[in-house]
């Protein structure tokens, strides 16, 4: 395979990497819920108090507009 | 206790990071069906039920374990197809997590396959509402009523003229977040849309526009970086900047619900 350049490496310890960090850490990723599992609803708690930051209304509706335009594949 | 970071194929043997979720907390893998579970074997005065309910009202050390968990998903990256699990998945025995890996060994291939040989990358558009008006402003403008010289209607036009020229702006951020997100989309195995970030959780001084996630094969990502660029070299301009990030595990395209919300949720259940 052709020798690609090195990918950019997420902003580490920079905002958007921290915001990105947590929205997919804490908003995303497999939920694997059994009977010997603790409790992670402290987690979705947390990332609802957290999701207020995480969109604001005005744009938001601006995505939505966005996204209903192409339909995701 | 244990503290679950990511399931691969096959088997996932080290080396690993020195640190786990935790300072000094090694990793480990577990193998079950044919899959791999990365975990960490955790102290319960963390994470116990009680422990972990306070901590998780501290930010900064959601933020210190978010970087560590994270900094563990990375180290998979190179060598494996790595399903990432949810921030703080935590099992009491090893035999429970073997038990919901048994379970749901066949929607966990699925989209491993699926995910296989790709990663997630992060496209950002932000636009500067200055430099946007500035260029609306410079095209010419047939619709702008002509201002007659009589005071009253003097104002009027003016409130009119502005009116037209935020929708104008409005249209122009429409189109390039649409335009954008649809070339990227050409690029990737999958696309979406994630959340748009306010100014507080970005930290930059202009807005957000699109928040587009892609799973690109890994043969793809010179594409998507020259289509980033094309789409800059296009837009900037007129004030629009494009940040691209990655790769990252595919958050956005493994969002398996499996548990048992399955019979009260089938929307959460499963995709």
């Amino acid at each position: 395979m052709e020798k690609l350049p090195k990918p950019t490496p997420p902003q580490r310890g920079g905002e958007i990497e921290l915001a990105d960090l947590v929205d997919r850490l804490l908003g995303k990723g497999v939920v694997l819920w059994g009977e010997a599992t603790i409790s992670v609803a402290g987690v979705d708690l947390v990332y609802l108090g957290l999701k207020v930051l995480l969109a604001s209304t005005d744009t938001a509706d601006r995505m939505r507009n966005a996204a209903s335009n192409h339909t995701e594949s | 206790m244990f503290y679950v970071y990511a399931i691969i194929s096959g088997s996932g043997n080290g080396p690993f990071p020195e640190d786990g979720i935790l300072p000094g907390i090694a990793i480990n893998s577990v193998k079950c069906c044919g899959l791999t579970a990365i975990i960490s074997s955790v102290p319960a005065d963390v994470f116990g039920e009680n422990a972990l309910r306070g901590l998780l009202e501290d930010t900064a050390w959601i933020k210190a374990r978010a970087i560590a968990h994270e900094r563990v998903v990375a180290s998979l990256m190179p060598r494996h197809t790595v399903l990432p699990l949810k921030f703080c998945t935590l099992f009491e025995h090893l035999d429970g997590l073997a038990v919901m890996i048994e379970r749901h060994r066949e929607a966990l291939e699925t989209t491993l396959s699926e995910i296989h040989g790709a990663w997630e990358w992060a496209v950002k558009l932000f636009h500067d509402p200055i430099r946007l008006r500035q260029w609306i402003e410079s095209l010419p403008q047939a619709e702008l009523t002509a201002a007659s010289g009589r005071p009253g209607t003097e104002f009027f036009a003016r409130k009119q003229n502005e009116r037209l020229l935020v929708a104008q702006m409005d249209a122009a951020i429409d189109q390039c977040a649409q335009e954008s997100h649809q070339r990227l989309s050409q690029m990737a195995r999958a696309a979406a849309t994630a959340s748009l970030q306010s100014k507080a959780l970005h930290g930059r001084k202009d807005e957000m526009a699109l928040n587009g996630v892609y799973l690109v094969a890994e043969g793809c990502e010179m594409a998507l970086r020259n289509c980033v660029q094309a789409l800059a070299a296009t837009h900037a301009p007129h004030g629009f900047e494009f940040v691209l990030t990655g790769p990252w595990a595919p958050y956005n395209f493994t969002r398996l619900h499996l548990g048992e919300t399955t019979e009260a949720d089938p929307a959460a259940a499963g995709r």
